[in-house]
């Protein structure tokens, strides 16, 4: 089931030292280790956290997700922020 | 036969032990009330403390989700997630299994962990309470996924509790604590948000030891007016069961900002 998927991703993010950054660097490849469905894949690349939360996570792993991922707490719901390549 | 010999129950946020100074005027009232609630417990001198409390995602999670679970271990070591501060504590793993088979032979279906690792939920109540060198039994309860138990189950699980902590060892001395609460939204875009009058309103009839009222209100009013994060009293709720629902002593309230909770603590009245 992807929300464990989901769960477990958090969970490393927040026990692996290094894993945040080789997220960061690369989230595709990293992402690619998680049994996600492609909307949750979209929903971490896309930093969202409400579609994450409509997709079935909880909202206390997805405070830990996102913010683990560069967002600052406050703004979880209105950053503009994104693991996409730019451009 | 066994004694129950203090109860009570606090907010478990980090903040708690990460920024004690965070406001000029609340911070010494909080830290006062901790002070007082540590020497009460140093006063009664458990043998074991049974801390009621959630997990945040650390412990449990989609692919293991009791609804309670009992911890029994000689030891409990902790995730420290997002570096909150904690230490490895003792356990009491006999007295958390014959707890765990009396509560079972009540018809009250608990899991059993051997090995259960503690998030703050736990850990910074027993840091600011002074509790490292007690025995702990960590009681855990699902504040967090839906479908909770109902804070009427909580309520039943804190008198099968009671009678459970009775039939202990004869001599053996017993605190219990509740930990979480009061209002705050988690994960959700009204975090940072405080309802105060909710919390004094909760907290009055805590203290009068009106649980009645308290077990009528549903998860969706509690989530609407006090956040995700006040379904955490149902831990509250199971420790004023233990005790006997004799009322409280709230030893302090605050909203604390910089802390997104409403923090309180409460000192339970044993009933015998």
């Amino acid at each position: 089931m992807s929300v464990v998927g989901l769960c477990r991703l958090v969970r490393d993010l927040e026990r692996t030292p290094t894993l945040p950054g080789e997220f960061l660097a690369d989230p595709e490849v990293a992402l690619s280790r998680y049994p996600l469905t492609a909307a949750e894949r979209d929903a971490v690349l896309d930093l969202d956290a409400q579609r994450l939360v409509d997709l079935g996570l909880n909202p206390l792993p997805m405070r830990s997700l996102v913010t683990l991922l560069g967002v600052p707490n406050p703004q979880i719901y209105t950053h503009r922020l994104s693991l996409r390549p730019r451009g | 036969m066994a004694t129950l010999v203090h109860a009570g129950a606090t907010s478990h946020v980090s903040g708690i032990i990460r920024t004690p100074d965070a406001h000029p005027e609340h911070s010494p009232r909080l830290d006062a009330a901790w002070t007082q609630m540590a020497a009460g417990i140093t006063a009664a001198d458990p043998d074991v403390v049974i801390v009621v409390a959630p997990d945040h995602y650390e412990t449990f999670g989609p692919e293991n989700l009791p609804i309670f679970c009992i911890g029994a271990a000689d030891h409990h070591d902790p995730w420290n997630e997002h570096g909150i501060p904690g230490e490895t504590v003792r356990g009491a793993e006999q007295t958390a299994l014959a707890l765990h088979d009396d509560l079972v032979h009540a018809d009250f279906d608990i899991a059993l962990s051997r090995e259960m690792n503690l998030d703050h939920g736990f850990l910074v109540p027993v840091q600011r309470l002074g509790l490292e060198d007690r025995a702990i039994i960590p009681l855990y309860i699902n504040c967090t996924t839906a479908p909770l138990p109902s804070l009427r189950r909580c309520r039943d699980l804190g008198l099968a509790l009671r009678s459970a902590i009775e039939r202990l060892d004869e001599g053996l001395r017993v605190a219990v604590l509740g930990t979480g609460g009061v209002s705050h939204w988690v994960g959700l875009p009204q975090m940072g948000e405080i309802n105060e009058e909710w919390d004094r309103d909760f907290l009055a009839r805590y203290a009068r030891g009106d649980l009645e009222s308290i077990l009528g209100m549903s998860d969706a009013e509690i989530t609407a007016d006090a956040g995700n994060g006040a379904l955490e009293i149902r831990t509250w709720v199971t420790a004023a069961a233990c005790s006997g629902v004799a009322g409280a002593e709230v030893l302090a309230y605050a909203p604390m900002h910089a802390w997104v909770t409403g923090i309180a603590v409460a000192e339970l009245e044993v009933a015998p």
